[in-house]
């Protein structure tokens, strides 16, 4: 700025060319066509020199900028809401998914329980079946004198006998049977 | 909501199922055996497999049954089945574990205890008791629980 004049002084082209060559802006022709200027006038390379420490000290002290709130306040509160909306919606998505699992998983889950059904029956069946061919005498006591009885399993026939000698002979008599 | 429908119906299901196995009848057979041929063919109205079973271990030809008698187990309940005219028993279920139960049976003769035994019985496991000899060959108890 001119003091006197009260307007302001344009920049000399080379001061322009050197703030380009400090922040690397210039072409390969550009640079070298600066470098030659600055090697030829002993001001350039301060100002060179002051400039790279401008560019230094800006560097080092970049203020924290924050953007500012829409200044609409109800339209800014809108996009918040917006934005928690989109931030809720992927939660939404993994519930609806988790429960579309649990439904495919329904057939699955049920057949299982009833072969699960089937086979604790089926094995409550067999033991109380065919699980055990012999039925098991724990005692036995006949009341008449030289009447004995004995149990054993025939294996021959695959059944238990309780062989009782001594009994009375019975005659047929009409309506007995 | 289905699912909490889902279990409880099926537990109800399988209790009804395995009660449905607990229930038993004690069915009992007197057999008359003997080798002499009867006078009319008659079917002996027994199982065939059950029939071996008496073949094999008292060696008889013929059978018949001569009389039948079927009752509920009924636990700590006694019975008293009538088999004919002069014979009788008297069962007891002493309890049931697993399928498996304990009866006390008594054999009676015209209201004259001939016999009694304590025997774990399974579902379809016959008892083959060895009784009097009668007319022209001798009696046969099958006992054995069947499904209701």
């Amino acid at each position: 700025m001119n003091p006197e004049s009260g307007k302001k002084t344009p920049r000399p082209p080379e001061t322009v060319y050197l703030a380009g060559l400090v922040d690397g802006q210039l072409d390969f022709s550009q640079r070298n066509k600066i470098k030659s200027l600055v090697e030829k006038d002993p001001s350039l390379i301060d100002e060179q020199v002051e400039q790279e420490k401008i560019r230094e000290v800006l560097r080092k002290n970049i203020p924290k900028t924050t953007c500012p709130d829409n200044p609409d306040f109800f339209w800014s509160q809108v996009q918040n809401r917006l934005h928690a909306e989109k931030r809720r919606t992927p939660a939404r998505e993994v519930r609806s998914h988790l429960l579309a699992s649990l439904s495919r998983l329904w057939a699955p889950a049920f057949g299982a329980a009833l072969v699960i059904l089937l086979l604790a029956l089926g094995g409550q069946h067999f033991f109380s079946g065919n699980g055990s061919r012999f039925a098991e005498v724990s005692e036995t006591r006949t009341f008449q004198e030289h009447v004995y009885a004995t149990a054993f399993k025939s294996r021959e026939a695959g059944v238990t006998v309780i062989w009782v000698d001594g009994f009375e002979y019975i005659p047929a008599t009409p309506g007995t049977f | 909501m289905k699912f909490p429908l889902f279990f409880p119906a099926l537990l109800l299901a399988a209790m009804l199922m395995t009660e449905g196995l607990h229930a038993q009848d004690f069915v009992a057979k007197l057999v008359y055996a003997r080798n002499q041929p009867p006078q009319e063919k008659s079917d002996p109205g027994l199982d065939p497999a059950l029939l071996k079973k008496i073949e094999k271990t008292f060696g008889y030809k013929y059978h018949r049954i001569a009389a039948q008698a079927r009752s509920p187990i009924t636990k700590y309940t006694a019975d008293f089945p009538r088999l004919g005219q002069d014979f009788s028993l008297k069962i007891e279920e002493l309890g049931h574990q697993d399928g498996k139960y304990r009866l006390r049976i008594n054999l009676f003769h015209k209201n004259k205890s001939l016999l009694e035994t304590t025997v774990d019985f399974r579902k379809d496991v016959p008892l083959l008791i060895r009784g009097p000899f009668y007319d022209q060959g001798e009696l046969i108890l099958v006992i054995e629980m069947t499904d209701k």
